[in-house]
This record gives structure tokens, C-alpha cells and sequence, in this order.
């Protein structure tokens, strides 16, 4: 009883955090708003719409007026001179066209409105006026004519105006993402198609090179080219897929969080798995005779994702003995890692595994992370393996970096085959790197990471896709594979094996069979391969960008031309509306959305038929087209900062102050919290933290890495696995 | 010899060219600047738009006429004890007028009239280029030509970055400024109570003196009566008279260091109230709603306006909101005084610009503390819901 009442109490009190929460966030404040202006139409509306009443037609009897005035200063003259009664007429015709200014301007008179006056102060006319108050655009062909109004209108914009501002800010950063995610996924999709079809090619031309290759001919001619590494894999686009070694440097900008957003996403993957591995594996059994071709089998499976699988696989071949060490293990649980660890598992699965079905998509992302926590594993439970756990360590961070890549891991993998001895300490280093590496990464942009994960598994799928037909070709030359088979290799993964396999029971269904060592190695390579994937995405889109500091980020131009476009947009629309000329509707929507707001031209003014729509139409766009300045702001705001800096500096050999300046005007620009950054790496980080999807995600992950360690001190692995 | 001649007059040249962009972005460069760009733009908007605006007027001033003729025709015509025919003539007349009226007040005619005073003289476009830039916009004067329009956007591009570079930049001196003046009376606050101290230390000091001096005295009185005493008297008095003498000294001393020690708190103090001084946020508040009641004075007296309406004036340009429905220098027939006020008001606003941009470098930091310390309460409230 009382612990319902207590839990009856925790929830109400998180209902209403959560209440609070909300009117902060991007929903709550952009309701918030929404009220305030409501709230404010109906406010004026109430006030003004009486007084309005009274004077509006006014017109009709100012006129009556004149001629009547006139008039009687004709009946009572006894001598009518002719100046005299002219002056008059002029006098009197001339304060009737200041009164005609006024009502036109200001009280919304028209031709019309002498037969059926219409009312400016109706809730939509309304609602435009408090939202021309509070974003300080102030048209005044509505403006509120009584005392109190005006009393009211000072207090609305002391309160409106902050809000909107900040809201503005609020929204502008939420737009920014939604337009970056929708710019690199959408427009951005030409290039990607168009790389896509160079790499296919490429691979084609392989193939045609390289008819043996079993796995990939993409691969074997990777290995060769593997040797010469550094200097001839540097041109093409195939620098693209092994950026991370080739400038180690650059690793240097991965994002923590990121990577922790990655790793939460992996972990997810891995939960979700069940029994994936299987089908793969069957498959493989049905080529029992080659590993190699049962990895090119494995591509064929199922779902294009198992395609993964097999770039796994790929590896180095595996020995018998490890394999049934696998098998063992593998069958105990999806544990993946284990499979993985041991490309060659698959082909030693047994009948019992090939049974089962799974989610193969998963499982390969698996696969990745196991192997790479198998590498781990060796480094550090085997100081000293030496080379014979080389090829592996070499084969596996490739591996990872294959799936940043999304096409390169097979030349890397196949490299690995070919030159293991030489390259195991290579890859070794490159390992360690990577590790020591990790924490001095620097926070990159969450969102786009994400984004360019989804990419990057959209890409997977098609990439794989055209893998398989390759793959499918692998198996008619078996011999590749068999020639070298790295014997080291061997020794390598036993030696992970033995530390997964040994310390559990064999058919233990969970996951979680390893030792805290080593599902914490896992971690920790899945880390570092997340880290170095993400490294690969910033270099890709570096490439992009073509500027090696402006990674994922909106070219000024966009920005520019998106506002060109909305106002081309408003002018058209308004144009057709109300028969202006575009020039005036694009006149009309400049002067609006840089909130100068000169309200000569005003929409819902010409007709009055459905000006009350035409009035909130006006009324949305407005806001939107405000959001959207802002958004563009933010957007432009690091380039242009950096540019003014630029060229403050470039001037500013004599003038310090000069680039402050600039950087400040664009802070104010903002409106709103911005905090000057000296040198450009911090300058990317804000701004990546500002468009990190949600703290509270990156927050979280930290938590689970804080709680991860802790999980390892304790060695307890299996929380370190559901986390 | 030439060629390293020539060389150097390049470069002094590009030095020349940077010390002049660079001056141009100083604080009396920037000022200037904008002020010279507002004056280009009242040229150039005076010159695209007079013409047109000429024309409007001379239309409305003809139709007006046209309007007194037909009234007088119409008087001299008709009967005029023919009220009903008298009356329905000129009030179609004057319809038709309205209706010209109205199709020039659609092309920005506003009842100024041709020949004595227009929109579009330089003070009338300087206020407008003003009202462009600083985004308040008030709509009385607005472009009507096409040129004259893209001529605005064009400016208006251009120029509002460049205010907004300027309000920061103007905004940031007199914000310093303020806080040194700020500074200042602090200082001199404390330096009154400084020199309060001081006095009363001198007081106490002098008193000292005066009791030490008397002691002396006594003693050397006691001493010059006693000089024929024993040596034993001697050390008596020495004894008896020497401990409140070197007592009287001991307290000199000791009040000299205490004065001193005060002395040294108020300024350590003072030091301490100056390094770390802000404005307090009441205070910039109070500087910009004197500004806005003094500028509502200003116009309640020039245009008899309603003390209300002139702060509603007032607090609407400022916040560049910008309605213009009421405006300085409208209801006034002179053209010079309109002239006048119009140059006052362009002023008004450009200053009230500059006194929002440095009440918001003012007021900036304690907002954003104070912002950082609500959202931080939020955060850790998130934080908890993330536990729960």
C-alpha cells in the first residue's frame, strides 16, 4: 500500500519534471509561443475590435462632412468671393486627405468599405499583430488605436520578444539538423550514387584483373596493393576507405561521443541478435570444402547483409582446430565474437547451427565487434603473441575500418592475407594507435555521425549487393585462399578462443560467456573501431567538403540559396495571391523576413474575401521564414566567423580588434548564447555539441561507459553486456 | 634600385589600404562609416525617389483642383438654395477625388503637400536608411519605385550586418565607459568614507597629541618644580610620569596603526569592488527605461502628443518594432521644423540603438549566468529522470 502511494508519488513528481521538461524543449517552447500569440489576438482583439467599431467607416461621413461644411460656409456668406470659397474647399479637401492617409495606412480602409466596412481587429488580423509585435517586424497597417491597447502592446513585446528569441534559437538549431540531415542525405545521395558506381566499376575491373581471387578480386588486388601500401593505395578513392592509416592524424577528431552513441547503437544490435550466425553458417557448410568459398557462399545468403558476414570471414582462413573451438563455443550462445573471432568458424558449424535462423543483418555487425574485441583480446592477454597473432590483429582492424568504409575492408583484409608477417606489426601499431588514440578524440558531430551511419548501412546493403555477384564468382578458384593460409593466424585465435570458451560452459545460451578481460577488450575495440569508422565518415565528408577543417558542414552558398528560395517562394505565392508582381511579393517578403517590416504592402489588404486565411497564411510564413533565417544562421555562422576571422587577421596585422569585432556582430546576430571560440578545433566542437542530437543520449552513454568500468573492475561481464 | 623602390611604395600602399579598412573598423571609423552610409543611402533614395514622388503629389494637388473647381462651378451654377442637387455634385466630385486620393496613397502619397514639404528630402531619406538598417521600419516613408525597392533590399542587405557590427562595436565602448564610470562613483563613495575615517583619525591623533603634549608638559612642570628633589625622585618620576608618557606615545602608535589598517581594509575593499565589478542588472534597466521616458518627454512636448503615445513611440522604435503610425514630425504643417525633428528623432534612435546594444553587453553576463544556473537545475532534473 504505502509503496504504491510512494510510487504513485514518484511518478507524479516525474510527470511534472518531465512537464517542465517539455516547455523547455523544442515542442514546448514552440507551443509556448503559439499560446503567446493566441493568447495575444485575443487580448487585443478584445480591446481593440470595439474601439474599432466606432471609427471604422469613418470615410463616408468625413466626405458628407466636407461637402457640408462647405456648403454651409456658401449658404452663410452674403457675398460669395471666389478665393475665398476655393481656399476653403482646398482647406477642407486637404484634412480630409490626411484623415484618407491615415485610414488607409493604419486603419485598413479601402474602396469597399463604404458599402460593408470590414474589420481589421477579426482574430486572424489580430494574430498577425501580436506576431508582428513580437518578432519585431511591426507592419502597423494594424496597430491598435486606443490607449489601452498601446499600454497592453508595450507590456506584450517586453515579454513576447525573449520568448521568440528564444524559441527562435531553439527551433533554429533543431531546423539546422533536420536541414543538414536532409542536405548530406538527400542532396549529397547524387555523389553518393555516383561513387558507388566508380568503386563498382573498379571492382568489376578487378575481378576481370584477378579472375582467382576467391573472396573478393577487390581484395586480392588490395593485398597486392597492400604491400606498397602507403604509396599506391593514395589515389583513387581508395584512399578514401583506409583514411585512418594512412593520416593517423585525423583519427584525432573523432568524437567521444559519438563513439558512444555508436557503441550504444552496436550494443543495441548485439542484444537484438539472436541466433544470427547460424544461417550464415549453414551456408558456409554447404561449401564445406574452402573457407573461402564458404564465405563467398555466405554472401550469397539470405539478406544482403549477410554479405557482411563474409567480409569478415574474409580474414585470414582459418585452421580446423580453430574452427571446432568455435564451433563449440559459437553454438552456446550468439555470442558472436567468438564466431567472429574466428572467421573460419562458419565453416566448421555443424548441422545444429546451420539449423537455426536468425537475424543475419545483426549478426554482422556483430561479427565486426567480436572480431575486433578478439584482436583486442590478444594484445593484451598475450602481451607478447608476437607475429603469429600479427596477421589477425592486422586483418581485423582493417575489418572494422571496412564498415566506415564500406567497401575497403576486403583489399585491407585481403592485404593482411598476403603480407601478414610483414604487416602484423604494422597492423599492431596501427591498433595501438588507435587505442592511445581514443581519449584524446574530440567530440564531433553526433547527428551526422548517425546520419552517416544510416547511410553508410543503406550503402552496406548495395554495396553488398553488388559484392555478392563477385562473391558468387569466388568459389571457382579455391586454390587462392588455400596458398596462404597464415599459419600465425591460428595461434591468434585460439588464443581468444580459449579465454571465451574456457571459462564458460559450452551451450550456456547467454551471450555474455567471456571473461570481464575480454568482453571489456571487446569494448574497448569496439570503441576504437567505432572511433576509427567515425574517423572515416569525418575524412569522407572532409573529402567532400574539400576543406580539411569544415567536416559536415553546410557550405555558406546552401544556406544563402535556401533563403533565396523561401523568399522566391513567398513572392510567388503572394503574387498569385493577391495579383502583386513578383517583384513586390519578393519585396514584400525581404522586407518582412529581415523584420524591417515596412507594412506598405501587406498582405489581406487587397481582397476581402478570404483575407482572413490569406492572414494567417501570412501569419505562418512569417514564423517560419524567421525559424528559418535563423536556421541559416547558425548554419553559416562558424564558416562566416571563421571567414571574418580570416580575414581580420589577414588585416588585422595592424587591427586586433577588428576580427573580435566581426565575430562578435555575428554572436549577436544570434541573439543568443555564443561563445567566442579561439582556434577552430574548439570552434567545431561547440558547434558539434550544439547539433549533438541530445546531450541527454551522449549523457547517458557516458553513464554507461562510467558504469562500464565500473562493471569490469567487478568483473561482472554480464551487466557489462545488457547496458 | 628601382625595383626594391617600387617595391616599398607597394607595400606601402597595401599598408596604407589595411590601416584604412582597419581604421574603418575602429570605433570612430565604424561610427562614421555607418553614418556615411546612411547619409550615400539618403542621397541616392532621395535622387530614385523624389521624382516619383513629385509626380504622386503634383497628381493628388491637381485632382484636388479639379475638385475646388467643380465645387465652385457648381456654386456658381447651380442654385445654390438647390441644397440636395448643390450637395449631390460636389460629393461625387469629391468622391472621385477621394478615389485619386487613395490610388496616390497606395503609391506612397501621405498628405504632404507638392512644393512645401515632401517625404523624400534628405533628412526624410536619411531617416528612412536609418529605419532600413536598424530593421525598425516604420512604413510612412517607403521606397515605391522598383528601383528604389531593390535599391532597399540591396542596402538593407549590406547595411544591417554593417549596423549590427557597429551597435556591438559601439555598444561594447560605451558599455565600457559605463562600467568605468560606474567604477568611478564607487570609488569615490568609498573615497568619502575614506577621508571620513581619516578625519576622524586626525581628530583622534590630535587629541592624542594634545593629551600627550600635556602630559609632557606636566611632567616637565612636575620635573622643573622637583629639580632641587633627590635623584630618588628622579626615578620616581620617571617612573610615575614616564609609563603614561610612553603610554600617551603607545597610543599615538597604536591609533596611527589602526587608521592606517582602516585605510588599507577601504581600499582593499575598494580594490576588490572595482576588479570585480557589474553593473548591476536593475541599474542598465533603469538607464534604458530613463532613456525611453526621456525621449517620450521629449516628444510629448514637441508634438503634444499624450505622454503614453509618445512612450509607446518611443519603446515601438526602439525595440524595432516600427508600426509608424504615429511619427514625429507629421502632424507638423512647417516643413523646416518637421525637418528638424526628423534629423532629432534619426538621432534619438541612433543613440537609443547604441544605449539597447550596450544595456545588452551590460546585462549580458548576469543573463547568461543566470540562464546557465536554470538550465543547469533543469539538467540535473533530466539527470534524474534518467536514473528513475
Amino acid at each position: 500500500m504505502r509503496d504504491e502511494v510512494r510510487s504513485l508519488c514518484l511518478r507524479v513528481t516525474i510527470i511534472s519534471k518531465k512537464l517542465a521538461g517539455f516547455v523547455i524543449s523544442h515542442v514546448g517552447l514552440c507551443a509556448l509561443v503559439a499560446l503567446y500569440a493566441v493568447l495575444g489576438a485575443f487580448m487585443f482583439r478584445a480591446i481593440e475590435y470595439p474601439a474599432e467599431m466606432q471609427f471604422q467607416g469613418h470615410i463616408i461621413n468625413d466626405t458628407w462632412l466636407v461637402v457640408q461644411k462647405l456648403y454651409n460656409y456658401i449658404s452663410e456668406r452674403e457675398v460669395i468671393e471666389e478665393h475665398e470659397v476655393k481656399r476653403l474647399a482646398h482647406e477642407l479637401l486637404k484634412d480630409y486627405e490626411h484623415k484618407l492617409v491615415h485610414a488607409v495606412n493604419f486603419e485598413g480602409y479601402d474602396e469597399n468599405d463604404d458599402f460593408h466596412p470590414t474589420y481589421q481587429w477579426t482574430f486572424s488580423g489580430a494574430l498577425l499583430y501580436s506576431i508582428t509585435v513580437f518578432t519585431t517586424i511591426g507592419y502597423g497597417h494594424i496597430c491598435p488605436k486606443t490607449s489601452w491597447g498601446r499600454g497592453l502592446t508595450i507590456l506584450y513585446a517586453n515579454f513576447g520578444i525573449p520568448l521568440m528569441l528564444l524559441c527562435l534559437a531553439n527551433i533554429a538549431e533543431s531546423l539546422a539538423q533536420v536541414f543538414t540531415f536532409v542536405y548530406f542525405k538527400v542532396c549529397c545521395a547524387y555523389c553518393r550514387w555516383q561513387q558507388k558506381r566508380k568503386r563498382i566499376r573498379r571492382a568489376a575491373l578487378s575481378f576481370r584483373f584477378h579472375p582467382n581471387a576467391p573472396v573478393n578480386i577487390r581484395r586480392a588486388q588490395s593485398a597486392r596493393s597492400n604491400q606498397r601500401y602507403g604509396a599506391v593505395r593514395r589515389h583513387q578513392s581508395l584512399t578514401r576507405r583506409n583514411p585512418s592509416v594512412k593520416y593517423p592524424a585525423l583519427s584525432d577528431t573523432k568524437s567521444v561521443r559519438s563513439l558512444r552513441s555508436l557503441n550504444r547503437y552496436e550494443q543495441q544490435k548485439f542484444d537484438t541478435q539472436s541466433l544470427p550466425g547460424r544461417r550464415k553458417i549453414s551456408q558456409i557448410r554447404t561449401m564445406p570444402n574452402d573457407s573461402v568459398l564458404l564465405r563467398n557462399t555466405v554472401r550469397r545468403g539470405p539478406s544482403g547483409r549477410t554479405a557482411r558476414y563474409v567480409d569478415h570471414s574474409a580474414s585470414p582462413p582459418i585452421d580446423a582446430d580453430t574452427m571446432k573451438f568455435l564451433s563449440a563455443s559459437e553454438r552456446k550462445n550468439r555470442l558472436c565474437a567468438i564466431s567472429k573471432c574466428c572467421q573460419k568458424q562458419p565453416t566448421r558449424r555443424d548441422a545444429d547451427l546451420y539449423g537455426r535462423g536468425g537475424l543475419p543483418v545483426r549478426y554482422l555487425n556483430h561479427n565486426d565487434d567480436d572480431r575486433s574485441a578478439i584482436i583486442e583480446m590478444k594484445q593484451l592477454n598475450t602481451p607478447g603473441p608476437g607475429n603469429s597473432l600479427g596477421p589477425n590483429v592486422n586483418s581485423i582492424p582493417r575489418t572494422k575500418q571496412r564498415r566506415g568504409k564500406r567497401t575497403s575492408p576486403f583489399e585491407e583484409s585481403g592485404g593482411s592475407m598476403l603480407s601478414e608477417g610483414a604487416q602484423t606489426s604494422q597492423g599492431r601499431v596501427h591498433d595501438i594507435e588507435r587505442d592511445s588514440r581514443l581519449p584524446q578524440i574530440t567530440v564531433s558531430d553526433n547527428e551526422k555521425e548517425e546520419q552517416a551511419r544510416t547511410e553508410l548501412d543503406e550503402w552496406d546493403d548495395d554495396e553488398y549487393g553488388d559484392e555478392l555477384k563477385y562473391g558468387t564468382h569466388g568459389p571457382l578458384h579455391p586454390g587462392y585462399t588455400q596458398t596462404e593460409p597464415p599459419t600465425p593466424q591460428h595461434h591468434g585465435v585460439p588464443v581468444a578462443i580459449t579465454s571465451s570458451s574456457g571459462s564458460h560452459g559450452v551451450f550456456v545460451p547467454k551471450q555474455p560467456s567471456m571473461d570481464s578481460s575480454l568482453s571489456r577488450r571487446i569494448r574497448d575495440e569496439c570503441r576504437s573501431y567505432r572511433s576509427d569508422r567515425s574517423d572515416e565518415m569525418s575524412i569522407r565528408s572532409l573529402r567532400r567538403a574539400g576543406n580539411s577543417y569544415h567536416r559536415e558542414k553546410m557550405p555558406v552558398s546552401v544556406g544563402i540559396i535556401t533563403v533565396i528560395l523561401f523568399i522566391a517562394g513567398g513572392a510567388i505565392l503572394f503574387a498569385v495571391w493577391e495579383d502583386w508582381n513578383v517583384f513586390d511579393g519578393a519585396y514584400y517578403s525581404f522586407i518582412t523576413l529581415s523584420t524591417i517590416g515596412f507594412g506598405d504592402i501587406v498582405p489581406g489588404q487587397s481582397l476581402d474575401e478570404g483575407s482572413q486565411e490569406k492572414l494567417i497564411v501570412c501569419a505562418l510564413y512569417l514564423l517560419f521564414g524567421m525559424a528559418l533565417i535563423a536556421m541559416c544562421f547558425k548554419l553559416m555562422q562558424d564558416d562566416v566567423v571563421q571567414k571574418a576571422r580570416w580575414l581580420g587577421q589577414k588585416l588585422g596585422i595592424i587591427v586586433k580588434e577588428e576580427s573580435s569585432d566581426s565575430e562578435s556582430e555575428f554572436d549577436d546576430d544570434l541573439v543568443l548564447e555564443e561563445d567566442d571560440e579561439d582556434d577552430v578545433l574548439s570552434e567545431e566542437k561547440t558547434d558539434q555539441d550544439k547539433r549533438t542530437v541530445s546531450s541527454s543520449s551522449s549523457k547517458r552513454d557516458e553513464e554507461e561507459m562510467r558504469s562500464l568500468a565500473k562493471v569490469e573492475k567487478n568483473g561482472n561481464v554480464r551487466r557489462n553486456w545488457r547496458i | 634600385m628601382g625595383r626594391r623602390h617600387r617595391r616599398s611604395k607597394v607595400t606601402r600602399v597595401v599598408n596604407l589600404v589595411k590601416r584604412i579598412i582597419a581604421f574603418f573598423f575602429s570605433h570612430v571609423g565604424l561610427c562614421a562609416l555607418v553614418i556615411g552610409y546612411a547619409l550615400g543611402g539618403a542621397i541616392i533614395f532621395r535622387a530614385v525617389e523624389s521624382p516619383h514622388e513629385r509626380e504622386i503629389q503634383s497628381i493628388v494637388t491637381r485632382a484636388r483642383q479639379e475638385t475646388v473647381n467643380v465645387a465652385w462651378n457648381t456654386t456658381f451654377r447651380v442654385n445654390k438654395l438647390d441644397r440636395a442637387q448643390w450637395e449631390r455634385t460636389v460629393h461625387d466630385q469629391v468622391k472621385k477625388f477621394r478615389v485619386k486620393t487613395m490610388w496616390a496613397i497606395r503609391r506612397g502619397y501621405d498628405g504632404k503637400e507638392f512644393g512645401v514639404s515632401a517625404q523624400w528630402t534628405f533628412t526624410g531619406a536619411f531617416l528612412y536608411s536609418l529605419t532600413v538598417i536598424t530593421t525598425i521600419g516604420y512604413g510612412n516613408t517607403a521606397a515605391k519605385t522598383y528601383f528604389g525597392k531593390t535599391l532597399t533590399i540591396v542596402f538593407a542587405i549590406i547595411g544591417i550586418p554593417l549596423m549590427l557590427l557597429f551597435l556591438t562595436n559601439i555598444g561594447d565602448v560605451m558599455a565600457k565607459i559605463f562600467r568605468f564610470l560606474y567604477a568611478r562613483s564607487i570609488r569615490l563613495k568609498y573615497k568619502l568614507i575614506l577621508w571620513h575615517k581619516k578625519r576622524r583619525a586626525a581628530k583622534i591623533r590630535r587629541a592624542n597629541s594634545l593629551v600627550a603634549k600635556l602630559t609632557r608638559a606636566n611632567n616637565r612642570s612636575y620635573l622643573g618644580s622637583g629639580r632641587m628633589g633627590a635623584g630618588i625622585r628622579d626615578d620616581c618620576s620617571l617612573e610615575s610620569l614616564g609609563v603614561p608618557s610612553a603610554a600617551a606615545s603607545d597610543v599615538h602608535e597604536l591609533l596611527a596603526a589602526r587608521v592606517h589598517l582602516d585605510q588599507l581594509e577601504v581600499k582593499e575593499s575598494v580594490e576588490a569592488q572595482l576588479q570585480r565589478i557589474s553593473v548591476p542588472l536593475s541599474l542598465v534597466l533603469l538607464t534604458m527605461l530613463a532613456y525611453l521616458v526621456a525621449g517620450s518627454i521629449l516628444f510629448c512636448l514637441w508634438e503634444g502628443w499624450t505622454f503614453l503615445d509618445s512612450f509607446y513611440f518611443c519603446y515601438i522604435s526602439l525595440t524595432t518594432i516600427g508600426f509608424g503610425d504615429k511619427f514625429p514630425g507629421a502632424s507638423v504643417g512647417n516643413d523646416k521644423d518637421a525637418q528638424e525633428k526628423l534629423v532629432i528623432t534619426s538621432f534619438y534612435l541612433l543613440f537609443g540603438m547604441a544605449l539597447l546594444a550596450m544595456c545588452f553587453n551590460l546585462a549580458q553576463e548576469e543573463v547568461v549566468n543566470k540562464v546557465a544556473w536554470i538550465a543547469n537545475k533543469f539538467r540535473s532534473k533530466e539527470d534524474d529522470e534518467y536514473d528513475d
